[in-house]
C-alpha cells in the first residue's frame, strides 16, 4: 500500500514539475512589466530565456532561520546560494545558530512579529506559538510553487493545527533500540529481538559479566516513551487523543509495573546510578562507550551520535521491535524538524518557492541530503537513495522506525511542563526509581499531570 | 622585616616554615583552580571520544583536527577571528562607557544630597534583584519599537550602558567611594577645584584599583554574554564569539567536542591577558593614584 | 543675605547631585521602567506569550504558595544561598589576604585564581565537576583511599545541593578581586602601627584590615546574596535540577515557566516573589550596616 501511494505521489510529482516548467515558460500577463525594471541591467543574453522572460516571481529579499550543527550549516548555505542563483532577484539573508538558546530566542520574535520568514520549526512549536494559526501561514495557500504531494498525509496531519497545515515536515523519527553487540557477545548471548531475550539478557549480564553490566540503559524520559510504546503494544490505542488520555489508572499502572521491573530484574540500571555516572547524556556517558551499558532506546536521527560515541572493538546496531510487547505495534512517530511560513513574511509564494527548492527538487535535495535526518519528501529520498547521499545506520532506523510504529503522537506530550527536567515524566520516573513513590501514586501523579497540561 | 632580635634562629625557621606554608597553599589551591583549563586545553587535542572518557589532561593520540576545524569559515560570513573582533568591537565601547557613567553614577549619590536621593537610591538597588528572563521578552520589545534589534553598531548591547544601566558597578563604586576620606576633597575644594575637577583629579585616582576591576569584570562578562548577542544580533557576519563558539554543536546528531573546545580556549585568551596584565593595577592601587596619605 | 546665599549655594549643591545621576536616572526611565513595569504588570495577568491577556488574576500568586514544587524550590534557593554566600565570602577574603602579601610568583597565582571565574558556566567544567564527584570519581577514589566508603554525591538527594555550592564558591574569583581592590586601600601604616603594638599576622587581620574594608564586605555580601538567589548557571549545567528536585532553584523554574511554556504571567509572579524575598533581605542587610559598617567619609564623624 504504502509504495503504492509513493508511487502515485512521484507520478504527481513529475507531472507537477513539467507542468510548472511548462508555466514558467510561458510568460503569464502580470510579471513582466511589473518587475523588468527593478531587476539590474546586466546582460540578458547570458540568463536562461525561461528566467528571463517568464519570471513569475518578485524580486525580494527573504530572511531565513535555521538551527544546527556545522555541516548542516554549510549544506543549508550552499543549497540558499544555489537557490538565489536559480532565481535572481531574490535574496536570501540567513541567520543560523547552535540550539542552545534558540528556541527562548525564536520565541521572543514570534510573540513580537519580528520571526524571519522563512523559519525551520520544532514541531511542538505550531502548537505553542500558532494554536490558533496566527504565527505560521497557511501552506495550502502556496501549494502551486510548493508541492505538498510528496507528502504522506499522515505527516501533513501532523502539522496541521486549527485546521491549516501550519509547517512542512523535513523529517520524521521514533525511538528505537540500538545494542552493543560487543558486549552481548562477551555475554555469549545475541542481541535481543525479544522482551523474553531483553530479561534473559539482564540475568546472563549480572551473572557472567557483573553487577556494572547492564543490557538496556534508560533516563527518566525514556523510560516515559519506553512505557508508552509498551502500553500502546499492549493495549492497541494512542496514548492521547482527541485531548483526551486514553488509559486508565490500571492501565498504566501496568506500564509503570513493567518499567519497575526492568529495573528489579537487572534490565537497566536505576536511575540513581545513572545520576551517579555523571554524564550530562547517555551519548557522554563512558559506560556506554566502552559498552557496560550495551543497549539504548534513542531517536533513530540520533544513531550517528550514539555509534561515533562507542570506542574502538565495539560494534553499533539497530535493534528491532519486540513482537512479544503485546500484540499490536505500539509505539509513535514524530515530526523531526519542519519548516514554516511566517505569516508576517510579505512575499510567501518567493517563500515557498525556496522551500520547495530546498526539500522536494533535485538541486537542493542533493545538497541538503539527510542533514535534517531522512527526508520525507518522497522525491528527495529517492534522490538521495539514488545518489547514495543517506547515512546508511540512520537510513536503516529510520526505515525500521516507519515500518513498526502506527500511532500519532499528540504534541502536548512533549509540553514542557511535562517533559521538562522539573515536569511530571521525570518526578513520576525518579519518584519510582528512588522508591519515593509506589506504583499507584506514580500512576496517579502522572495521570493527574497530564490532564492538566490536556485541559489547559 | 628585621626587628627579630632574642631568638633569631626560632625566627628565622618560623619565616622559612610559614613561607613555606604560604607556598603549599597557594600552589594545592592554584592546582585545583587550574585544572580545568589544562584539562580543557589538552582535551582540544583529544580525539573526540577520549574526551569523556577521565579526568587525564594528556592526549593519548594528540591531533590538530580541532583547530584546524575551529578555523573554518562559514560561507566567508564569518570566522574565529572575525567574531572576535566583532565581540571586541561592543565590549570595548561597553567598557569605557560603563566606567564614564558608573563613576558619575556614584559620585552623585556618595557625595551629594538631593531631593529623593534616598528614594532614588533604592529604585537603583531595586534594579539588581529582578532576574533578566523575564525582562528579555519587555526589552526586546522596546528594542524593537526603536529598530536596534539587528543593528550593525550593536545598539541594544551597547547604548544602555552610556546610562549607567549595570547597577551592580554603580554600587561598586559608592561602596568605594564612601571609604575615601571626605577632607581630601574638601582641600581641593579649598584650592578652587569645582565639583567636576574633584572628581576627575582627587576621587578617580582614588578609585583607580575599584574602576580596574569595573572595566575587567565588564570585559569578562560581556564577552562571555551568550543571550544578549543571540537575541539582538541576527546576521551571521556581525556574531560575537561567544555564539560562534556554539555555531558548530548540534545536539542531535552530536558534535565535535575538540573543536568546540578549541573555539571556546582561543576565544578566552583575551581575557586571560587582559587578567594578568590589569592585575599590577590592584597592586599599586593607592600608589598609582600619588595621592597616598 | 547670608542666609540666602546659603540656601542658594544649597540649592546648587542638590541640583549638581542630581545632575551627576541624571544619565542614570534617564536610561532608568527608558531601559528599566517599562520592562520592570510590565512584568508587574505581567505578574497579575494570565500572560501566555502566544495567546495573550484574557484576564487580570491574582492566581500567580495563590497558585505560587500552593504549588508544593514552586514552595519547595523556594526553599531550596534559600538554603543554598545561606549555604554558598558565606563560603564564598569566607574563601575569597581569605584567599585576598595570603595574595595581597608579596610573595614572589603572587601575580601568577592571582591569574590562576581568577580562572574558574573565567571559565564560568563552560562545557569544560560541566564534564570536570562531574567526574571529580561522581561515584567512580576523584573524590570517592581519594576518600578510598583513607578507606572511606564511597558516597553518591551526585545521585543523593541531600548532598547535591552542596555540589553546586561548591562550584559557585570554587568560583570566588570576581569576590576576590573586589576584596583585593579594598585591601590595597588600607594604608600601609596602620598595620605597621599595630605591628609595633605587637599583633600578629591574624591579630592585623582581624582588628585592622576587616573593619578598614567592612564597606566592600557589605558590597560583596549584597551582590553575592543577589547572584545566590538568581542562580542558574550551576544545576543548570551540572544536575538539570535533579536528583529529586533536590537543586531545583527557583529561578529554574522562572526560566521553563517563561520560555518553555511561555507563561510569561506565571514567571513573572514567581520572579517578583522573589524580588521582594530580596528586596526584604537587602532592607535588613542595609540597616545593620550602622552596626558593623564602618564609612571613612561619615558625615557623623
Amino acid at each position: 500500500m504504502k509504495y503504492l501511494k509513493k508511487f502515485a505521489a512521484m507520478g504527481l510529482a513529475v507531472v507537477m514539475a513539467a507542468s510548472m516548467t511548462a508555466c514558467g515558460s510561458t510568460p503569464t500577463e502580470s510579471t513582466g512589466e511589473s518587475r523588468t525594471a527593478v531587476s539590474e541591467p546586466q546582460t540578458p543574453a547570458t540568463e536562461s530565456t525561461v528566467q528571463d522572460s517568464g519570471k513569475d516571481y518578485e524580486d525580494c529579499t527573504l530572511t531565513f532561520s535555521w538551527w544546527g550543527g556545522e555541516s548542516r550549516h554549510e549544506a543549508t548555505i550552499e543549497a540558499v546560494r544555489a537557490f538565489e542563483e536559480k532565481y535572481p532577484g531574490i535574496k536570501v539573508e540567513n541567520t543560523y545558530g547552535a540550539w542552545s538558546g534558540w528556541e527562548d530566542s525564536m520565541a521572543t520574535m514570534f510573540a513580537t512579529q519580528t520571526a524571519p520568514d522563512v523559519n525551520q520549526v520544532n514541531w511542538n512549536w505550531l502548537t505553542a506559538y500558532s494554536a490558533d494559526g496566527s504565527a505560521f501561514l497557511d501552506l495550502h495557500q502556496v501549494e502551486d510553487v510548493l508541492d505538498l504531494t510528496q507528502y504522506d498525509e499522515a505527516s501533513l496531519a501532523q502539522c496541521t493545527v486549527a485546521g491549516e497545515l501550519q509547517a512542512v515536515p523535513a523529517s520524521m523519527t521514533g525511538r528505537i533500540f540500538y545494542w552493543n553487540k560487543a558486549t552481548f557477545d562477551k555475554a555469549g548471548i545475541a542481541v535481543p529481538m525479544s522482551l523474553a531475550d531483553l530479561m534473559d539478557a539482564g540475568r546472563v549480564f549480572k551473572e557472567k559479566l557483573g553487577d556494572d553490566y547492564y543490557p538496556l540503559v534508560l533516563g527518566e524520559y525514556d523510560r516515559m516513551i519506553l512505557m508508552v510504546y509498551y502500553l500502546e503494544s499492549a493495549y492497541g490505542k494512542p496514548w492521547v487523543e482527541d485531548n483526551q488520555l486514553q488509559y486508565t489508572q490500571e492501565e498504566i499502572e501496568k506500564g509503570l509495573e513493567f518499567i519497575r521491573v526492568l529495573e528489579e530484574a537487572h534490565v537497566t540500571p536505576s536511575i540513581k546510578k545513572l545520576l551517579g555516572d555523571g554524564a550530562d547524556s547517555l551519548d557522554k556517558n563512558p559506560k556506554w562507550m566502552n559498552g557496560t551499558y550495551a543497549g539504548i532506546f534513542e531517536w533513530d536521527s540520533s544513531a550517528g551520535k550514539f555509534n561515533s560515541a562507542l570506542e574502538d572493538g565495539q560494534e553499533f546496531v539497530v535493534g528491532e521491535f519486540f513482537q512479544d510487547m503485546g500484540q499490536y505495534q505500539g509505539g509513535y512517530s514524530k515530526v523531526s524538524l519542519a519548516f514554516a511560513i511566517s505569516e508576517t513574511c510579505q512575499h510567501p509564494r518567493e517563500a515557498a518557492m525556496l522551500l520547495n527548492f530546498l526539500l522536494n527538487e533535485e538541486e537542493g535535495t542533493t545538497i541538503m541530503a539527510s542533514e535534517r535526518g531522512v527526508p520525507l519528501s518522497a522525491a528527495a529520498l529517492s534522490n538521495c537513495q539514488a545518489k547514495g547521499l543517506l547515512n546508511e545506520t540512520v537510513a536503516e532506523a529510520n526505515g525500521k522506525v516507519l515500518q513498526w510504529v502506527s500511532y500519532p503522537l499528540d504534541p502536548k506530550f512533549e509540553s514542557a511542563a511535562l517533559k521538562s527536567t522539573d515536569g511530571v515524566y521525570y518526578d513520576v520516573m525518579s519518584g519510582l526509581s528512588y522508591g519515593e513513590y509506589d506504583i499507584r501514586t506514580a500512576a496517579e501523579l502522572l495521570v493527574e499531570g497530564i490532564n492538566e497540561e490536556l485541559a489547559r | 622585616m628585621e626587628k627579630t632580635r632574642g631568638k633569631r634562629l626560632s625566627g628565622r625557621a618560623r619565616r622559612r616554615l610559614s613561607v613555606v606554608l604560604r607556598y603549599a597553599v597557594l600552589i594545592s589551591v592554584g592546582v585545583v583552580m587550574v585544572y580545568p583549563l589544562l584539562w580543557m586545553a589538552g582535551a582540544t587535542f583529544k580525539e573526540n571520544s577520549e574526551i569523556f572518557s577521565g579526568i587525564n589532561f594528556i592526549p593519548k593520540n594528540p591531533t590538530l583536527s580541532g583547530y584546524q576545524n575551529a578555523m573554518k569559515d562559514y560561507g566567508g560570513d564569518i570566522n574565529i577571528w572575525k567574531s572576535m573582533l566583532n565581540t571586541y568591537s561592543y565590549v570595548i565601547p561597553k567598557v569605557v562607557f560603563t566606567l564614564f557613567s558608573a563613576t558619575i553614577t556614584a559620585y552623585g549619590f556618595s557625595r551629594f544630597k538631593f531631593f529623593g536621593r534616598n528614594f532614588l537610591f533604592a529604585v537603583l538597588m531595586s534594579t539588581l534583584f529582578l532576574p533578566q528572563v523575564v525582562l528579555n521578552v519587555p526589552q526586546f520589545i522596546l528594542f524593537t519599537k526603536l529598530g536596534w534589534v539587528d543593528s550593525r553598531l550593536y545598539l541594544p548591547l551597547i547604548v544602555p550602558t552610556l546610562f549607567a544601566t549595570d547597577t551592580y558597578f554603580v554600587f561598586m563604586l559608592i561602596q568605594f567611594m564612601r571609604n575615601v576620606p571626605r577632607e581630601l576633597e574638601e582641600a581641593a575644594k579649598i584650592d578652587g577645584c569645582n565639583v567636576v575637577q574633584t572628581l576627575v583629579k582627587v576621587v578617580a585616582p582614588m578609585l583607580m584599583s575599584a574602576l580596574v576591576s569595573c572595566a575587567l569584570f565588564q570585559f569578562m562578562w560581556s564577552s562571555n554574554d551568550y543571550m544578549g548577542p543571540l537575541l539582538y544580533v541576527k546576521t551571521p557576519a556581525n556574531y560575537p564569539a561567544a555564539i560562534f563558539v556554539k555555531l558548530s554543536m548540534d545536539a542531535d546528531t552530536g558534535f565535535e567536542w575538540n573543536r568546540v573546545l578549541a573555539t571556546s580556549l582561543i576565544s578566552i585568551i583575551p581575557s586571560l591577558v587582559v587578567f594578568f596584565l590589569a592585575q599590577d593595577q590592584f597592586v599599586d592601587g593607592i600608589a598609582a593614584g600619588g595621592v597616598k596619605g | 543675605m547670608k542666609n540666602q546665599k546659603v540656601s542658594f549655594e544649597k540649592k546648587m549643591r542638590q541640583n549638581v547631585g542630581f545632575l551627576f545621576i541624571l544619565p542614570w536616572l534617564i536610561g532608568f526611565l527608558i531601559f528599566k521602567l517599562y520592562p520592570f513595569a510590565s512584568s508587574l504588570f505581567y505578574s497579575f495577568t494570565d500572560y501566555n506569550l502566544f495567546k495573550g491577556i484574557t484576564k487580570f488574576t491574582l492566581d500567580n500568586y495563590v497558585h505560587i504558595f500552593n504549588t508544593p514544587k514552586i514552595t519547595r524550590a523556594l526553599g531550596v534557593t534559600f538554603k543554598y544561598a545561606f549555604m554558598t554566600v558565606p563560603l564564598k565570602l569566607v574563601a575569597a577574603l581569605f584567599v585576598a589576604y595570603i595574595l595581597n602579601f608579596r610573595l614572589k610568583g603572587v601575580k601568577f597565582f592571582r591569574t590562576a585564581y581568577y580562572i574558574p571565574s573565567i571559565l564560568g558556566g563552560s562545557v569544560a567544567i560541566a564534564v570536570l565537576w562531574k567526574a571529580v564527584f561522581k561515584d567512580e570519581g576523584l573524590l570517592n577514589a581519594l576518600l578510598g583511599i583513607f578507606g572511606v566508603e564511597s558516597i553518591n554525591w551526585l545521585s543523593d538527594p541531600s548532598l547535591a545541593l552542596f555540589v553546586i555550592c561548591l562550584l559557585r564558591v570554587w568560583q570566588f574569583g570576581s569576590a576576590m578581586v573586589i576584596f583585593l581592590a579594598a585591601l590595597k586601600n588600607v594604608p600601609e601604616e596602620l598595620y605597621e602601627a599595630a605591628a609595633i603594638e605587637g599583633a600578629g599576622k591574624w591579630r592585623q587581620f582581624f582588628s585592622v584590615t576587616v573593619p578598614l574594608i567592612t564597606p566592600i564586605i557589605f558590597y560583596n555580601l549584597v551582590t553575592q546574596l543577589c547572584q545566590a538567589f538568581q542562580e542558574f548557571n550551576g544545576p543548570y549545567i551540572i544536575t538539570e535540577g535533579g536528583p529529586r528536585n533536590s537543586t531545583t532553584l527557583i529561578s529554574l523554574l522562572i526560566y521553563n515557566s517563561a520560555f518553555k511554556n511561555y507563561e510569561m504571567g506565571m514567571a513573572s509572579a514567581m520572579a517578583w516573589v522573589m524580588f521582594v524575598i530580596l528586596l526584604v533581605f537587602t532592607v535588613i542587610a542595609f540597616m545593620s550596616q550602622k552596626h558593623w559598617v564602618y564609612y571613612s567619609d561619615d558625615e557623623r564623624g
